[in-house]
């Protein structure tokens, strides 16, 4: 009768459940789920514009034209979100490009000029000032120059000295700065445009020769642009190989730039990528790898003289977001799922973002949120209807993103009619009382017994845990056994002996007796068929005691005719009649592959 | 490196001085205990843990202890302190860089390495000489000028002048080397023989002999201006060679109450034989002697000298070989470099007690607390097992001895295969690798082997393959010979005559010439082998060797020695010693790429003659059915294994994840950067990648080398710590 009862109330309850989680799903399903993209923002550039002094002083302090390769190392090199433009002078403005141009144009552009004439400064910068006319967020000039203006008269000197003050003010007006990098011996007298740098809040590098326009540029890309690399790679000595690993095969664009002295006509890239194009100089080397196939890149280097080359890779990535959600009524819960895919629909979350560093912004609050699926999941609580706008940042992750990093949710709540609340299950709330009443009962129980038993080691209380076991016993022998004969009456050396338990014990129960017989050690032990093994929890191994035998877990005797676990990597001592016999198990793991 | 700072500490198998402490002893009782605590293990390195060979002497002093048997008038010699003979009847000899015996072998293996010549030109016989009563005296004529010149700046100076305190200083120190020479008779003995014959042979040119008996004299003219040498009267004097007199006799006196204060029973012809040694007097040649008696002594002298070097040599060898297996092993690493300088640590304690079934988990124990931790310091990495025993067989005579043959002595301190197998069997559980090496003799050297090929080797390992061991068990050969037993004959001296006219000579017979043989002395190829592998494990080692491409924070565990140039450049500083093998033992070896081989070979490395032995193949004895697999492929994957526990805080599934993740910060794609570094750990071809087998709660590493994948399986932390909880 009473069992009956038990059942009804459990089927009462089951049906309740059952009823609550239907309602919720129907609500789920029912709910609308539209998404808008936002109208995109214009991305942040930079822009620099490389001002060249091509008069002749400099051919003392850069003989080898090291000045020309700053500028396409920073063209070749920088993102697409950085503009570079040129311009050149000597008397006049010799050279010009306009910012955006490649590393092609740039080479172009400077192709015949060599150092010559006078230096009208203030004409070369006059002209970069103007170059500079838009409202991007960063605008800088550098100045590479041997430090002098000097025009063939006096007058023209002065002139080209007050034009060049007048472009100085210009830019500290339009907030552009100017970084100076002066070659050579510091000039103390005549004109000089070194103040350009102080004015404009910028530095001014002092370089002994145009050798040092190598660092010069890494340290431009590295620290002044602040490249978002990793560092992939380093070739010291003659040759060299390097291969290079890419995170994955999402980006538009991967660029490997080697930075360092190289001589590097003989090089060879092995990549698979839709298109490619290697930009070469004096002191650096940029591939562009356009929607590359294969992760795996290798570069083989040769040269006469001593390398120095460090590896650097970026990329740019172009995402765009798309979002969705479903509803859950009772909690008032939106879950929002956001995807990111490339622009040719492949979900970037199964590249190197799946290995986190990704932030999320609901409503321009940071939330936490997993990926799964192919999403990123994060849930926010609505009551009403509203507009969900979801945000994702890359900050700290290497590469450049390009692409619209908001979209809105537009969040439906679903209009529900509401029902009669049910009356209160008196039936079903006093099972629930009864049943939380028991396990008080029970832990207060456990507690008191766990504290008469404290500071010893927990022994198993087989009338609760045996029926268990025997009910669904379906742990098996696993591991192995090594025995070691400590002392034997015989005072013989019996050699360790192992045993191994796993598919090959096919018993329940093991005894000592057993183990002795099965490893050939003859030591006729009383009592040591009343010593019992069998399989328990978690791997481990039971040891039970019925014998006079003395048993040592650790420091611990252990309680005759209690269960104790072996754990892997434990051992336990058995002391047969006083000090006669000592044998030593070790209880050990199997590996897969030794099963 | 930041998380292992080395990977090249190495356990030596062997018993060097039984009065030392010991491993078993110092571990102690581990019933009911897994590890051992900090305090143990800080002690146990205070005493067993060697950085080079100078603290090895310095810890572990070798010594042989000698006493005398009156009943067969012999001396005899013991590794074994005697427990029933008292102290004041022991006379330990210290088995130091000062030991002429030990001091001749290092000499010998550092000239043959200058000179760099095969056994057979080498001439063994210049150098084995050291030990001859020649070479003795020849040492202690230098000390005495030393000693002389010494003595005399003390006596010009004033007492109390500070400096004549410096002085005195360091003449009590070259007193007290001097007095190890004449505070036991032995030590005496090649003095006595040498000045005996000093004194007996005066007369004896360089060129040839007179018979006439020898009478100082002058040369004059005689009346007719002849020119003649006329004898000079003989007066007894204590004249001495030397100018300053003064000097001298002060020295004796010196040098005679400093025999008597440390010798209570002293003796009249020995102190005269001590200060003639020290101060040679003008006077000793016209004493009266008697010829008959001195020549008898003198022989007498040497036949005992012979006898005592003789046994003192033949238990004293088997110590010797170890010590030189300690010494070659620091050797490997150059002075120099202050990197990862390979440590040892020694269980002092002979291998038949430490395999015994009471001792073995206390091996274990001190195993599983330095190895079984994520705390790397004191983590070893080899293990050293010398002198396994070769012969299987029993020693049945099968033929009747017509000629004195061999005699088969049991050897004591060899390791049976049994031994070995239990330490294997313990070794493989905590990841270190063993190099053993078969006993030393003629039949594991280089020579053996370019004629009898590797058959027998890989014959007798055949037990030890196919075992889980199998992957820690690396098998070294040959064994390094410092002399050959043919060229082991050191001649010490002749037998004395009295000729005719009563005049002491020479014995010119073949019976005559006191001869004793050494029996030829060996290193273990394992010691070298491990001194080697410890060596390139530090990255300022392979800076040096390689010079470019070295990274400075890896440890060199994948550093594969057989690879391309790198025998040509990691070689061993022992000196060649044969031409080569043939091709066909080559082929031989080939075939199954068997064994830790080194090789003796003609080899160039950018116009540089290559004079040292190399490594030809190095090899465990786990095989594939085909080759034997390479040991460097066993250490990458501990140290992997290493790794990843640590910086997975004991293989945690998420951090397992992000260990192998392709992200560029992540552990592996730091160590992929390193790719082209001759000490990358995942070097050019290689790779790392994981499973996990969720069912069973095991991630499969598979380790590729070079397109060769090896698995490693590791339990992941995650169902445990659940179920536990539960």
């Amino acid at each position: 009768m009473r069992m009956a009862k038990f059942n009804l109330s459990h089927s009462l309850v089951y049906k309740g459940i059952f009823i609550f989680i239907t309602a919720l799903f129907y609500l789920c399903m029912g709910t609308g789920i539209r998404a808008r993209a936002q109208e995109t923002e214009e991305a942040s550039t930079s822009e620099i514009v490389v001002v060249l002094d091509c008069s002749q002083s400099m051919k003392d302090a850069d003989a080898g034209y090291a000045a020309f390769d700053v500028v396409k190392a920073l063209a070749a090199a920088l993102p697409r979100d950085y503009r570079v433009g040129l311009v050149a002078y000597q008397e006049e403005v010799c050279a010009k490009q306009p910012l955006g141009s490649s590393h092609e144009m740039m080479g172009r552009a400077l192709e015949g000029i060599g150092y010559a004439d006078y230096g009208n400064a203030g004409a070369g910068l006059w002209e970069a000032v103007s170059l500079l006319d838009s409202d991007a967020a960063d605008k800088r000039i550098i100045l590479i120059s041997d430090g002098e203006i000097m025009m063939k008269t006096q007058e023209g000197t002065e002139e080209s000295a007050e034009l060049f003050d007048r472009a100085v003010k210009e830019a500290a007006g339009k907030g552009i700065r100017i970084d100076v990098a002066a070659l050579g011996q510091k000039l103390e007298e005549g004109h000089t445009v070194y103040a350009a740098a102080g004015a404009t809040g910028g530095q001014l590098y002092e370089l002994p020769d145009g050798e040092a326009l190598g660092d010069f540029t890494q340290a431009q890309l590295l620290e002044q642009c602040g490249l978002r690399v990793s560092h992939v790679g380093q070739i010291n000595g003659l040759s060299g190989e390097l291969s290079v690993r890419l995170p994955d095969c999402l980006m538009s664009k991967a660029r490997l730039v080697l930075l360092g002295s190289q001589q590097n006509e003989n090089m060879t890239v092995n990549c698979e990528a839709e298109k490619m194009q290697v930009s070469k100089g004096g002191t650096y080397t940029v591939i562009e790898l356009l929607h590359p196939a294969s992760d795996q890149v290798t570069i083989q280097m040769r040269a006469d003289v001593p390398m120095d080359v460090n590896a650097y890779l970026s990329a740019e990535y172009d995402y765009r977001l798309s979002a969705d959600y479903s509803y859950v009524q009772a909690t008032q819960t939106a879950n929002l799922r956001m995807h990111i895919t490339d622009l040719s629909g492949r979900n970037m979350l199964e590249g190197h973002l799946q290995d986190g560093g990704v932030q999320v912004y609901l409503d321009g609050e940071q939330q936490e949120y997993r990926a799964a699926g192919g999403f990123f999941c994060l849930s926010g609580q609505y009551e009403q209807d509203a507009m969900a706008d979801l945000r994702i940042g890359f900050d700290g992750l290497y590469g450049y993103y390009y692409g619209e990093p908001q979209v809105s949710v537009e969040i439906a709540v679903p209009v529900i009619i509401e029902e009669e609340p049910p009356g209160i299950d008196w039936f079903f709330w006093s099972v629930i009382i009864v049943f939380v009443a028991a396990l008080v009962i029970i832990f207060c129980l456990a507690y008191r017994q766990k504290k008469r038993t404290a500071g010893k080691r927990r022994f198993i209380d087989e009338s609760r845990t045996l029926p268990r076991e025997t009910q669904n016993h379906k742990s098996e022998f696993n591991g192995k056994l090594q025995i070691y004969v400590i002392h034997s009456k015989e005072e013989i050396d019996y050699p360790p002996e192992s045993i191994n338990l796993f598919a090959r014990c096919n018993r329940d129960i093991i005894t000592l007796e057993w183990l002795l017989d099965a490893c050939n050690l003859p030591l006729n032990l009383k009592g040591a068929e009343r010593i019992i093994l069998k399989p328990g929890d978690d791997r481990s191994l039971i040891i039970k005691n019925n014998s006079k035998a003395s048993v040592l877990m650790g420091r611990e005797l252990l309680l005759k005719g209690h269960a104790y676990h072996l754990y892997y990597g434990e051992k336990v001592t058995f002391i047969f009649d006083p000090e006669d016999t000592e044998i030593e198990v070790h209880y050990r793991d199997l590996k897969p592959n030794e099963r | 490196m930041s998380i292992i700072k080395q990977t090249n500490r190495t356990l030596l198998f062997e018993e060097i001085n039984p009065e030392k402490p010991d491993l078993l002893t110092l571990v102690g009782d581990v019933r009911g205990i897994d590890s051992l605590s900090d305090e143990k293990i800080k002690e146990m390195n205070e005493a067993l843990l060697v950085r080079n060979f100078d603290e090895f002497i310095t810890k572990f002093e070798p010594v042989v202890y000698s006493f005398f048997n009156a009943n067969n008038q012999k001396i005899m010699y013991t590794l074994k302190k005697p427990e029933t003979i008292t102290e004041d009847m022991l006379t330990p000899i210290y088995l130091n860089k000062q030991n002429d015996f030990l001091k001749m072998l290092m000499s010998l293996v550092e000239a043959k390495r200058s000179q760099s010549i095969i056994n057979v030109d080498f001439q063994f016989d210049k150098l084995t000489d050291m030990i001859s009563p020649k070479k003795v005296m020849e040492d202690i004529k230098q000390n005495r000028k030393e000693l002389q010149y010494t003595y005399k700046n003390y006596a010009e100076l004033e007492d109390g002048d500070p400096h004549k305190l410096d002085i005195a200083d360091k003449l009590n120190v070259m007193f007290e080397e001097a007095s190890v020479n004449y505070n036991n008779v032995l030590a005496m003995l090649p003095l006595a023989i040498e000045d005996i014959k000093t004194r007996l042979l005066l007369g004896e040119a360089e060129e040839k002999k007179d018979n006439t008996p020898l009478a100082l004299g002058v040369l004059s003219m005689d009346e007719k201006g002849e020119l003649k040498v006329l004898e000079v009267p003989k007066t007894e004097s204590a004249e001495l060679m030397v100018v300053d007199d003064n000097v001298n006799a002060g020295l004796i006196s010196a040098l005679e109450d400093d025999y008597e204060a440390l010798n209570e029973e002293s003796s009249d012809y020995v102190k005269a034989l001590v200060t003639r040694t020290y101060c040679p007097l003008a006077s000793t040649m016209v004493s009266n002697i008697d010829i008959k008696q001195e020549v008898s002594n003198y022989n007498s002298y040497l036949e005992f000298y012979k006898t005592a070097k003789d046994d003192f040599i033949k238990v004293v060898k088997p110590l010797i070989e170890k010590i030189l297996g300690v010494w070659a092993y620091f050797e490997q690493y150059p002075s120099n470099l202050k990197g990862m300088r390979p440590t040892m640590f020694v269980t002092n304690v002979s291998n038949d007690m430490l395999v015994k079934s009471n001792n073995l988990p206390r091996l274990i124990a001190f195993l599983n607390t330095v190895n079984a931790k994520n705390d790397f310091d004191n983590t070893i990495w080899y293990g050293i097992v010398p002198s396994v025993s070769l012969d299987q067989n029993s020693n049945i005579k099968l033929t009747r001895q017509r000629f004195k043959g061999n005699e088969k002595v049991e050897k004591t301190g060899v390791n049976s295969v049994e031994a070995l197998v239990r330490l294997l069997d313990v070794l493989k559980d905590y990841s270190v690798q063993c190099f053993f090496s078969y006993e030393t003799g003629d039949k594991t050297t280089f020579n053996y082997m370019a004629t009898e090929g590797i058959e027998k080797f890989e014959e007798r390992c055949s037990s030890l393959t196919g075992k889980a061991f199998s992957e820690f068990a690396i098998p070294c050969i040959p064994n390094f010979t410092i002399i050959p037993k043919e060229k082991s004959g050191v001649i010490l001296d002749k037998r004395m005559t009295v000729n005719e006219n009563n005049m002491a000579e020479l014995s010119r017979e073949k019976e005559d010439i006191m001869k004793l043989w050494i029996d030829g002395v060996y290193v273990g190829a394992a010691y070298i082998a491990a001194g080697l592998v410890a060596a390139y494990q530090c990255p300022d080692y392979l800076k040096e060797k390689f010079k470019r491409n070295v990274d400075e924070e890896l440890p060199g565990v994948r550093f594969d020695i057989e690879a391309g140039d790198h025998p040509l450049r990691v070689h061993t500083v022992m000196a060649k010693e044969i031409t080569g093998f043939t091709n066909s033992i080559k082929n031989e070896i080939n075939r199954r790429s068997f064994g830790f081989v080194f090789s003796s070979e003609n080899a160039m490395l950018e116009a540089e003659n290559i004079s040292h032995i190399m490594v030809y193949k190095a090899r465990n004895l786990m095989s594939d059915g085909k080759v034997y697999e390479p040991i460097y492929k066993t250490q990458v994957t501990t140290y992997i294994e290493r790794v990843l526990r640590h910086a997975t805080s004991d293989y945690k599934q998420e951090n397992i994840v992000k260990f192998f993740s392709n992200n560029p910060s992540s552990q592996k794609s730091r160590w992929l950067e390193k790719k082209a570094c001759v000490n990358a750990i995942l070097g050019a071809g290689d790779d790392v990648e994981y499973e996990i087998d969720e069912s069973n709660g095991y991630c499969v590493l598979n380790i590729t080398f070079n397109g060769n994948v090896k698995n490693l399986e590791i339990e992941i932390n995650r169902l445990n710590s659940n179920n536990r909880a539960m």
